[in-house]
């Protein structure tokens, strides 16, 4: 095997480690504000993972939507609502950890079943699915979806800025 | 014996070197998981919408990967739908969680709960 196709399998590693820790440290960290600067770090690694799986595009939409979009509209709203550090998390260390534990055993099932199955499909090889084949799916195959989404969006915006804004009275 | 020990650390290091498919499938279901125990256990409001995008980052993982290895389009294009409906429903959610916040003083989840009878 071409040693630069190692590499950039491997690079999967220290990748999927940045992404591991920083979800972590979103559900772990005290607080909030910590917790959305590290839920960045985490769709930055996401965003990179994209890149090795040759969906350049969704790279650049995970940036800009997540990393653009979303990330700040969450720092609006730790800074609108004051930082309440002190609530940290609900329920006791017995509860904490008995939530952990279910939640392992749901892993070790899924990891079960990933493991266990025999992938037929070989790896597609090649440099994956371009842009335009993208584009023409959302406006051929997928156009009412894509439709109803843009309408979806609008009434969500909206939707939000009704129920954010100021009640004058 | 030693034979079989040799085996097995063969596989594991192949598993190791051939990242595929199950790599990612697995990186999923662990960041999935750190998402629902986000979800449950966290009391502050915004945190657990911010829990609920780390899922909703494993699902696309898994869409894309897919995607990948079939070699088809689709799981792209159902990755975006995904972002974008993420994105309505964090506005809608972040919305609403200033509401309560002005309501309740607070963005304690466990103190909301006008709805319990």
């Amino acid at each position: 095997m071409d040693i630069s196709v190692i590499i950039s399998k491997l690079a999967f590693y220290p990748i999927a480690a940045v992404i591991l820790i920083a979800a972590i440290l979103v559900v772990s960290l005290r607080n909030v504000f910590y917790a959305a600067l590290s839920l960045i770090l985490c769709f930055l690694g996401v965003a990179s993972l994209y890149l090795l799986l040759h969906a350049e595009f969704l790279a650049g939409a995970q940036v800009l939507i997540y990393i653009g979009a979303i990330s700040v509209l969450i720092i609006f709203a730790i800074m609108f609502t004051k930082d309440i550090s002190h609530q940290y998390s609900s329920g006791t260390l017995l509860y904490r950890v008995s939530v952990g534990f279910v939640l392992f055993l749901l892993f070790l099932v899924m990891t079960a079943a990933y493991l266990l199955n025999a992938w037929t499909h070989a790896a597609a090889g090649g440099t994956g699915v371009s842009i335009t084949d993208i584009g023409k799916m959302m406006l051929s195959t997928y156009l009412l979806p894509f439709e109803a989404l843009s309408v979806l969006l609008l009434a969500a915006l909206i939707g939000a800025l009704f129920l954010a804004r100021k009640e004058e009275r | 014996m030693i034979e079989f020990i040799y085996n097995c650390f063969n596989n594991c290091w192949n598993f190791f070197l051939d990242v595929g498919l199950v790599h990612y499938l697995i990186l999923s279901a662990l960041i999935f998981c750190i998402g629902i125990y986000g979800v449950i256990t966290r009391r502050n409001a915004i945190t657990v919408l911010m829990s609920l995008e780390l899922m909703f980052n494993a699902v696309n993982i898994n869409f894309i990967a897919f995607g990948r290895q079939l070699g088809t389009p689709v799981g792209q294009v159902f990755a975006l739908f995904i972002i974008a409906v993420a994105a309505a429903e964090a506005a809608v959610g972040l919305a609403i969680i200033i509401n309560i916040y002005r309501n309740f003083r607070g963005v304690d989840v466990d103190k909301v709960d006008l709805l319990k009878w």
